[in-house]
């Protein structure tokens, strides 16, 4: 019987322990600066290389690019940029191929949405979803 | 005269105990199993059929998927394998923060499996304790990958980051707890005479029967024989440390928990070494093409994971996406006793002897 | 409702900490950034280190090593150029040509990246000549495993006939491992000699796959003796119409699972093996994935 009553003396000596856990959603949880999550987009900086469309492993990324409206520059700029919620699986790949950095990751998580539809996010939610950005890049 | 009657029970898909989608038909009389038959392939996503298609860089995020509970492992097989193929060398520094990570996931499934083990002998408490400690690791591994259990960190040639500031020195803090820890463990749950008459006896087979079942990793070794990749076919930097390779003799459930337990600390020991050891500078990505080709032929490799030997064969044809992957998951194989060891069981030992064999059901449907 | 008001506020209190945070981050980026333009015009290095990375630093090195060391002057012209470009814009480095100095300097590192890349392009090419060369199965450098071939080419020999294998080759792309090819009337012979010989002694069922070559389809097993510490690959090639094979269960019963699911997936047949079922799609499924020319039942469900 000294075994079980180990046992009751371990968890008895918890008990003025610290609680470890997390008090979520009271207090938001602390995250790593690298942690992944939903990606934040910056249209001026991207180039329209699409080297984050052929990358990605799931084809979760559209995007359509326009002449520079400036006659005097080369190069195109972004028009439209999708990214579907519903079957990006946050692997980051993507910033990690963009030469430029227009595509970043950011702390926040928060995706639940009551439709599906409501995944499939445009440029300018992702251009807005500007907190918590990811600092430190691969670049 | 008590009449018992043969009754047909199906256990899963959806059960607690089979900690995924797992089924059973089992078949009883009384309260003897007198037939078993495992039902799988209800998490099967292709992952195969999927990497004809993709580059090799974008399949290390589905190798993350395999074996969920322990990602690292699968993410270093595939790119070793490809490494392999392809005749490219990992620089020191890397393979160092490789090892740190494998084992800390090692010990994170390890510790996985104690508590939901336990937890299905009907002790409670060993589950909280073993997250806890888990949740640690999570954060490290989370610090250093920016994810919690799909890390998809490691590359073809090195690994995504490198470690950040201060992180080598709280993953040391954390050694001397963990082993703290462990003989807490040894008190909590361990020492009790409750688990062990449990376990003791329990699930046995033979030496000869576990290699004719191609079991593998502590499923194997339960029984006496020393299968440990990291020892018999040494990989990665595995030959720099100084580490046991845990054997019992009985091969019942109870053999099987203390090698678990005794990985864990010998992970431990690994870990201590490697951070010792760790090359102050140095890159962390040799020197790979941005579009990876490997030449034609084909390669196979193994690496020990938590629940045995993980292997991965590549054929590849020269073009940027492989010919053929395919992957020896060790789950896959060490189910296969289930039905042997099942017969002549009284029910109530079919949830430990399934525990104990550790299965993930990612892994076993590929 | 009092808590929920609560958390609202909270949350509110949280994201508004941190967007501060963020902007206070950005301005001193912004000033850092401002800092840099100074002193790159001050200094204006031949290099310039937009991002003290180390993988950028690397890329750029190893660009000037590849200058220097195939004075390709071609090569040379364009990166100067592209080296030439930011330092060009940095000398403006007003505030309000912020966003489209930004941009330029972003198509600067692309192109730089683009370069880089192509270099390694280039070295790719090689290194898999040079493996290439390695590969050929035919040259018979001394391996390892070279004793290992030879005790199985006599054993074999000395049991079934020497001329039972087919080939075989010591398989340098896969660590040095002896690879048998040997044809499927023979397999399950070979296997058991392989398993019961008491030199060889290989007790240890590894691993079964299938792959369909298109031409024919290929069972790949490997097993291993945990005595004599041997590992073996045993290849052989079947008809991809009929694909049919001796079951290997018979020798080691852990071969069962492996031979279902090359079963299912590639529809090779085994013969002999008492479980043949189809282990992960169940016997419904049309059609077998893992071959090459596998229809999809609905197409529109898998994406590309
Ligand atoms: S994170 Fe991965 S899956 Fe998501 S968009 Fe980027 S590349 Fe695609
Ligand atoms: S990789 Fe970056 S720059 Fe290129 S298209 Fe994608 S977001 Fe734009």
């Amino acid at each position: 019987m000294s075994g079980i009553a180990k046992g009751f003396q371990y968890t008895l000596n918890q008990l003025t322990k610290e609680k470890v856990t997390y008090d979520y959603p009271r207090k938001p949880i602390p995250l790593p600066d690298r942690f992944r999550g939903i990606q934040k987009f910056h249209p001026e900086k991207c180039i329209v290389c699409n080297q984050c469309m052929s990358i990605c492993p799931t084809g979760c990324i559209n995007l359509t690019g326009k002449k520079h409206p400036d006659p005097t520059k080369r190069g195109k700029i972004i028009d439209t940029y999708d990214l579907n919620f519903e079957t990006c699986i946050l692997c980051d790949l993507c910033t990690e191929v963009c030469p430029t950095g227009a595509i970043t990751m950011t702390n926040n998580f928060e995706l639940a949405e009551y439709s599906r539809d409501g995944l499939l996010k445009n440029l300018q939610w992702l251009d807005e979803n500007d907190e918590n950005i990811r600092e430190e890049s691969i670049l | 005269m008590i009449r018992t009657e043969e009754m047909l029970l199906n256990v899963g898909p959806q059960h607690p105990s089979t900690h995924g989608v797992f089924r059973l038909v089992i078949k009883i009389d009384g309260e003897i199993i007198t037939e078993a038959k495992p039902v799988i392939g209800y998490l099967h996503r292709g992952t195969e059929k999927l990497a004809e298609n993709l580059q090799y860089t974008q399949i290390i995020p589905y190798t993350d998927r395999m074996d969920y509970v322990s990602a690292m492992t699968t993410n270093y097989v595939f790119c070793h394998a490809v490494e392999t193929l392809a005749g490219i060398e990992v620089p020191e520094r890397a393979e160092y923060i490789r090892v740190i990570s494998m084992e800390l996931s090692r010990i994170a499934s390890h510790l996985v499996w104690f508590g939901t083990f336990l937890l299905d002998l009907g002790a409670v408490s060993p589950f909280l304790f073993a997250f806890r400690e888990r949740e640690m690791i999570l954060n490290f591994l989370n610090e250093l990958t920016g994810a919690r259990l799909t890390f998809n960190y490691m590359r073809v040639g090195g690994v995504k980051w490198d470690v950040p500031e201060g992180w080598l020195e709280k993953v040391k803090d954390f050694i001397p707890y963990m082993r703290e820890q462990l003989s807490g463990y040894h008190n909590l749950a361990i020492g009790n005479e409750i688990v062990q008459s449990r376990l003791k006896g329990i699930g046995k087979y033979t030496p000869k029967e576990a290699i004719s079942y191609s079991l593998s990793g502590a499923n194997l070794r339960c029984t006496g024989i020393h299968s440990d990749v990291r020892k018999i076919k040494p990989y990665s930097i595995y030959e720099h440390f100084n580490f046991k390779e845990a054997i019992r003799n009985e091969g019942d459930c109870w053999s099987r928990l203390e090698c678990r337990i005794e990985e864990i600390s010998e992970s431990l020991n690994i870990i201590e070494q490697a951070i010792e050891q760790f090359p102050k500078t140095g890159e962390i990505l040799g020197k790979v093409p941005k579009i990876i080709k490997a030449p034609p032929g084909e390669t196979y490799v193994s690496i020990e994971s938590p629940r045995g030997e993980i292997s991965c064969y590549i054929a590849s044809d020269g073009k940027k996406e492989p010919y053929r992957v395919k992957f020896r998951r060790p789950s896959f194989h060490n189910l296969q006793i289930l039905p042997k060891l099942l017969i002549g069981q009284n029910i109530s030992n079919l949830i430990v002897i399934l525990g104990a064999i550790d299965i993930i059901l990612g892994e076993v449907d590929g | 409702m009092a808590d929920e008001k609560n958390i609202g506020e909270l949350k509110k209190e949280a994201a508004a900490k941190a967007k501060a945070a963020a902007l206070a981050k950005l301005n001193r980026e912004k000033e850092q950034k401002d800092k840099n333009t100074v002193q790159k015009s001050s200094t204006s290095g031949p290099v310039v280190k937009i991002n003290a990375n180390v993988r950028k630093s690397q890329e750029i090195k190893t660009k000037i090593d590849d200058v220097e060391n195939k004075k390709d002057f071609a090569k040379e012209k364009a990166t100067t150029t592209v080296k030439a470009n930011p330092t060009v814009q940095q000398t403006k480095g007003s505030a309000k040509e912020y966003k489209d100095e930004e941009k330029e300097k972003a198509i600067a590192l692309a192109k730089e990246k683009v370069a880089a890349a192509a270099k390694a392009k280039g070295t790719s090419s090689s290194v898999a000549g040079i493996t290439n060369e390695i590969s050929d199965k035919k040259i018979e450098v001394s391996s390892v495993n070279q004793p290992l071939l030879d005790l199985i080419k006599k054993e074999v020999g000395n049991n079934l006939g020497s001329n039972i294998i087919e080939e075989l080759y010591i398989n340098k792309l896969s660590k040095d491992i002896p690879t048998l090819i040997v044809n499927k009337n023979n397999f399950y012979k070979l296997a058991k000699v392989l398993k019961e010989n008491k030199n060889l002694d290989f007790d240890y069922f590894n691993h079964l796959h299938g792959t369909d070559f298109q031409t024919h389809m290929e069972v790949y097993i490997q097993i291993r003796s945990y005595k004599n510490g041997y590992d073996l690959a045993l290849k052989t090639k079947l008809n991809r119409e009929y694909p049919e094979v001796d079951s290997l269960t018979s020798l080691w019963e852990g071969a069962s699972w492996p031979e279902s699911e090359a079963f299912d997936l590639l529809g090779i047949k085994f013969n002999g093996n008492p479980d043949l079922h189809r282990i992960f799609l169940g016997e419904s499924w049309v059609g077998h994935p893992l071959r090459k020319d596998y229809q999809p039942y609905e197409e529109e469900v898998v994406s590309e």
